[in-house]
């Protein structure tokens, strides 16, 4: 046999006349820089086929020369890059894309994977022949010692030499979508079994769903053109039933795999919805992910076929016999010119007399079994067949295509003297496994079938019906039937019935690694993972019984394929090296995906725009337009300052820090939660709810107020302001507002559901606009006409309703800089009005906007925590100098009965202190650790950590606060933060850097 | 491919309501829209509506312009209950065209088909909640203020695919 590889002619090996492409539409698309032509309805893997192409890349582990094994999703090596040039981009390039699955696309560009520095000469092939000293466990025995060689010596270089594909470097420009679907019945695969059942399923307004994951339905009808059902052709029989499941409204999801089966039938599908075009509309996503909940869930996922364990069995050009029969009869496409088969089933054997038909020549079937139906002997023997019983093949020549094989009669575990026999492909068939693996992560239990060798499925906990090959019935009248009962028992029908002929019905024996008359080294049970089964035998030796360490220990079946070619050759082989049988040992878990499935068709929308949710205050743009740096607070995205000109953060947050203190700065402080609370009994609610003291709180007054969890920390903070008797404007930090009003609708409904008192969330009713600073009466004056704000009339702490600029507003005199304050309350479809208007009369006197860094300055300066930066849920009130928030009269509040509890009172408690460094130009790291000296031997005992630190402009030095063991008794003392390059010194202060008489607050 | 239209509504009145079933019937009255005890159930007076939202939950819209007198009326009815005013907080798309339910499933996990014209429920919109009103010719889904930027990117790449394919 001559390499044919090396000279790409037209497609030799299509067959006029064959399959159901069409050769009168070509498709262009290159293989490593060769033109290849292939027929619309090819997949690439299929064209390569066609021109003779065996070889498309090198295995993982060996770098040895792969082919084309199988015709669908479970193929381990024909894995390829593809780049979608024709959609323009190095983007649009996705590696270890399957071309069993990939369709040809005019402009597709194909290439091979993981050679070097070409896939006809491979330097790393080398490892080929290392291969004795490269098994089982190589990695963990040789690389253990010297330890620290494993980071920076073996692991980059393992690393650099193994992988399968190379990552884009490019953005994907693609999107991607998701959605949510419902069913009454979801069937899982258009085979046979899944086309009887969607018949079985539909009508009478049912919602049926039928998937399959090739970009036609008819699963295994397309490779048996010449059967009939009801008396048609297979074709079309299939082109009517397809007609009458649209006529019936079922929905038909070609491209799609289901991917998991999760909780109460919620399937996971992904549908691959423009990978097959050359070009496509720019708004459809290039993959859909589909959400199905199903009412009942149909799997008729087929059967995947094993193959058999040999030496040699990973040569390009074996392949599995179904995938010759389907490249035969769907692609057109001989695998072959002269071509053996080999086998311990007797589907394969169909597969050879199909060939032959089709005027290829089959040189021999090589059975293992000593004994086949008399009725496929004769059919070979009509078709000059040669026929070998009990006979396997022990070894397989040629490099990058097979040239021959070796045919050895066997009698039980020994063999005779092989021969050699040419050949340019080798079909292998070691029966068929149901794939389970959906059925599985239903949690589905599967009962072992000794007498096949295959697990089937039993009993799920889901609503789930199996059927056809999927369920272990082989045979297209058996499948049909199973698939019309299961259909009929999901939609509670009649199953139709289906008369067939031509048939190819049949069984097979089970073998685990087939005898040989040499020692076997590369009788490959896991292609994808280059596994053989001396590599299990051998983890066996080496101590693992149970398959999960014998998995571990190979990599056996932890490929990308999850070892759906591999896992019961696998087992089978671990089986009989432990003496025991294959449910002893166990079967892996299948997880979800079924397949490999791309990171974006997961993220689906995950991006730009969509990446996540982005709460923004009606203020936003404006802020974006004024050239505001944003930061993420919570879900809201909020201006963290706004740079002038080529101002860095820390010289605009020195700016809008003095124009406060200075002047006055305009602060959007919308995202603050607002619970309005409302009802007769709302100041008794807010009593026990708060630590504060709230049933004599006046109408029209405002408090600051602390909520504990009930065990005594500090969960949150705000200012309530009280708006009649019986109606509360209650504020909670940004990040707290879903789950202090959830916290108080559990109170509310679980303890006091007595309470007449309703709770809503008006975080989103009002823009909220701050001003403070020494002239913040002169800027808001002029637009209220309404109400007297002089600092008499409206002191701090106060709350009033009145008009802003004929807008109503919820005006409110509190303060979180130290400054005089007011927050500014508006409809938010008013807000960005508001603030325009607050902000034009700012300028006028020199006032500043400022973001959330400024906010933070200027709140340390004032030693108001920030909770959350000041507490982690470990912090008291006393510890956090709030003690005076403490009503001490209050029969009970949430968090009073903790902490009257010793360990809350303890003297070494961490309490909140503030630090001034001795540079007062060093500026310590929030977190920071905080010890006693700088020459305690290791470890140190760490007093505490940094919570807040900034470089206050105010006071023309940095300021911090800590939460310090036993802080409060520790005012002057000397502390040491120890960091990388060297240890810090800072004295223990109080918290208020500023302004400690409140002078300003009342200005 | 089916068609969808999505609009943004104009400002309404809008209220969250709140009160026990000894005086729904007297808020009703003073809201001049019934409030119907059984959740899901929108109930219609002229301009004015209320959807059941929870045991004790009503959600009430009305013309914007009705505002100020509803809340006058409730203030002065001797209905013990909690009024407040969401109108700034709720932005209401209006979906019409028989592309709805597709288009509102790529973010809404409920079988929408099951929810009939004339009743509505509160659910998520990919994560974020919502409030869904079915009518005969449309869905009417609100959304609180600052979602706005978010649901209405993935409402609009969910139309757009939909017109694409």
């Amino acid at each position: 046999m001559s390499e044919t590889y090396e000279h790409v002619a037209p497609a030799r090996y299509r067959i006029s006349g064959k399959g159901r492409v069409n050769d009168l539409a070509p498709v262009r698309f290159t293989f490593d820089g060769r033109e290849i032509v292939a027929a619309a309805g090819d997949t690439v893997a299929s064209a390569l086929l066609a021109h003779g192409i065996h070889l498309v890349g090198r295995s993982f582990k060996y770098h040895r020369p792969r082919g084309v094994v199988t015709a669908g999703s479970e193929e381990p090596n024909a894995l390829i890059r593809v780049t979608h040039s024709a959609k323009g981009g190095e983007g649009r390039t996705e590696p270890n894309t399957r071309a069993t699955m990939q369709e040809a696309v005019e402009g597709l560009k194909v290439e091979s994977q993981n050679r070097w520095p070409s896939l006809s000469f491979d330097a790393l092939s080398l490892n080929d022949r290392l291969s004795r000293v490269l098994g089982a466990g190589f990695y963990y025995k040789t690389f253990k010692w010297p330890r620290s060689f494993w980071d920076k010596v073996y692991e980059p270089a393992i690393r650099a030499a193994a992988g399968l594909g190379r990552a884009p470097t490019e953005d994907d420009p693609d999107h991607y979508s998701s959605r949510y679907a419902f069913c009454d019945i979801l069937v899982v695969g258009a085979g046979p079994a899944g086309l009887a059942a969607a018949m079985a399923a539909a009508g009478d307004g049912r919602r049926v769903i039928l998937a399959d994951e090739s970009g036609e339905p008819g699963g295994s009808l397309l490779a048996m053109p010449a059967a009939t059902i009801d008396g048609k052709p297979a074709w079309v029989w299939l082109a009517e039933t397809l007609e009458t499941l649209a006529a019936a409204g079922v929905t038909i999801l070609l491209r799609t795999t289901a991917i998991a089966y999760d909780h109460e039938n919620m399937v996971g599908l992904v549908e691959r919805v423009t990978d097959h075009l050359a070009t496509a509309p720019a708004d459809l996503p290039r993959e859909r992910f589909w959400r199905v909940r199903a009412g009942r869930v149909v799997l008729a996922q087929g059967a995947i076929e094993k193959p058999l364990v040999f030496d040699g069995n990973d040569r390009p050009g074996v392949m599995l016999a179904g995938a010759a029969q389907t490249y035969l009869n769907r692609y057109g496409v001989a695998v072959g010119r002269h071509v053996a088969v080999a086998t311990s089933h007797d589907s394969a054997w169909h597969t050879a007399f199909a060939l032959t038909d089709a005027g290829v020549t089959v040189a021999m079937i090589a059975d293992t079994r000593a004994q086949v139906a008399p009725a496929l002997t004769a059919a070979a023997a009509e078709r000059g067949i040669a026929v070998m019983l009990s006979t396997v093949p022990v070894a397989t020549q040629g490099t990058k295509r097979i040239k021959g094989v070796w045919l050895a009669e066997r009698t039980g575990d020994t063999v005779a003297e092989a021969g050699y026999h040419a050949c340019d492909a080798l079909l292998m068939s070691g029966g068929w496994t149901p794939a389970v693996s959906l059925f599985s992560h239903t949690k589905g239990k599967l009962a072992w079938d000794a007498a096949t060798g295959r697990f089937l499925p039993d009993t799920s906990p889901e609503a789930c019906h199996t059927a056809g090959a999927g369920a272990g019935v082989w045979g297209l009248a058996d499948a049909l039937a199973s698939g019309a009962e299961a259909g009929a028992a999901a939609a509670g029908t009649t199953a139709p019935s289906f008369t067939v002929t031509g048939d190819d019905a049949g069984t097979g024996a089970p073998e685990g690694a087939l005898p040989s008359d040499r020692p076997a080294r590369k009788a490959f049970v896991d292609f994808q993972n280059d596994v053989t089964a001396k590599d299990i035998r051998l983890a066996v030796t080496e101590g693992m019984r149970s398959i999960e360490h014998i998995k571990r220990y190979t990599t056996t079946g932890m490929a990308t394929d999850q070892g759906k070619l591999s896992n019961i050759n696998g087992l089978m082989i671990a089986a009989e090296a432990l003496g025991k049988t294959p449910p002893e040992v166990g079967l892996t878990t299948f997880r979800p995906p079924y397949t490999p499935t791309t990171f974006a068709a997961l993220a689906g929308p995950r991006r730009g725009a969509t990446f996540e949710v982005t709460r923004k205050t009606v203020i936003d743009p404006w802020a974006e337009a004024a050239g505001a740096v944003f930061e993420p607070v919570a879900l809201w995205r909020r201006a963290r300052y706004f740079p002038k000109g080529v101002e860095t953060m820390d010289e605009a947050v020195a700016r809008e820090c003095r124009t406060t203190r200075k002047t006055a700065g305009i602060f959007d402080a919308s995202t603050l939660g607002k619970i309005e609370v409302v009802g007769p009994d709302a100041a008794e609610f807010l009593n026990r709810m708060y630590t504060n003291p709230m049933l004599k709180l006046g109408v029209g007054k405002c408090r600051y107020a602390l909520m504990l969890g009930d065990d005594g920390f500090i969960r949150d903070d705000g200012v309530i302001a009280r708006v009649a008797e019986d109606r509360f404007h209650v504020t909670t930090t940004t990040g707290g507002a879903p789950r202090v009003l959830a916290t108080m609708e559990d109170y509310l409904q679980t303890e006091w559901p007595d309470l007449k008192v309703w709770l809503t969330s008006t975080t989103e009713e009002w823009a909220t606009i701050a001003i403070n600073g020494p002239k913040a009466r002169e800027i808001l004056k002029p637009f209220i006409k309404d109400a007297d704000i002089s600092a008499e009339a409206f002191p701090h702490m106060s709350m009033l309703e009145c008009s802003f600029a004929g807008v109503p507003c919820r005006l409110f005199r509190v303060s979180f800089t130290g400054e005089l304050g007011f927050e500014v309350n508006v409809g938010a479809a008013e807000g960005r009005k508001v603030w325009e208007l607050i902000v034009g009369a700012g300028e006028k006197v020199g006032a500043c906007v400022y973001g959330t860094e400024t906010m933070h300055v200027l709140r340390a300066e004032k030693g108001y925590i920030i909770v959350g930066q000041e507490t982690d849920g470990t912090v008291t009130p006393q510890d956090a100098g709030l003690s005076w928030a403490l009503g001490k009269t209050k029969a009970d509040f949430v968090g009073m009965r903790a902490l009257k509890r010793p360990d809350m009172a303890k003297a070494d408690r961490k309490q909140l202190v503030g630090l001034f460094t001795e540079d007062p130009g060093t500026v310590l790291e929030e977190g920071a650790q905080i010890v006693e000296g700088p020459d305690e031997p290791l470890p140190m005992t760490m007093l505490g950590h940094v919570t807040s630190s900034y470089m206050s402009a105010t006071l023309g030095r940095s300021i911090a606060m800590a939460v310090v063991s036993g802080g409060h008794a520790r005012m002057g003392e000397t502390l040491y933060v120890p960091m990388d390059d060297g240890v810090i010194a800072a004295t223990v202060t109080s918290t208020v850097f500023f302004d400690p008489e409140g002078a300003r607050l009342n200005g | 491919m089916a068609d969808v239209t999505i609009r943004t509504l104009t400002r309404a009145a809008r209220f969250s309501v709140r009160c026990g079933e000894a005086d729904r019937t007297a808020a009703a009255e003073a809201l001049g829209v019934p409030l119907i005890g059984t959740i899901g159930a929108i109930a219609v007076a002229g301009p004015r509506r209320s959807l059941c939202l929870g045991p004790d939950e009503w959600i009430v819209a009305a013309p914007l312009e009705d505002g100020p007198a509803m809340t006058a009326a409730f203030a002065a009815s001797p209905a013990v209950g909690s009024l407040v005013e969401v109108t700034n907080r709720d932005v209401t798309f209006a979906i019409t065209g028989p592309g709805g339910e597709e288009l509102l499933a790529h973010g809404c996990p409920r079988d929408l088909s099951k929810l009939a014209p004339g009743r509505g429920v509160r659910t998520v919109f990919d994560g974020v909640s919502v409030v869904l009103w079915r009518f005969d010719d449309r869905f009417e889904m609100t959304v609180w203020r600052s979602y706005v930027p978010f649901v209405e990117a993935l409402l609009s790449a969910a139309a757009r695919e939909m017109q694409a394919a």
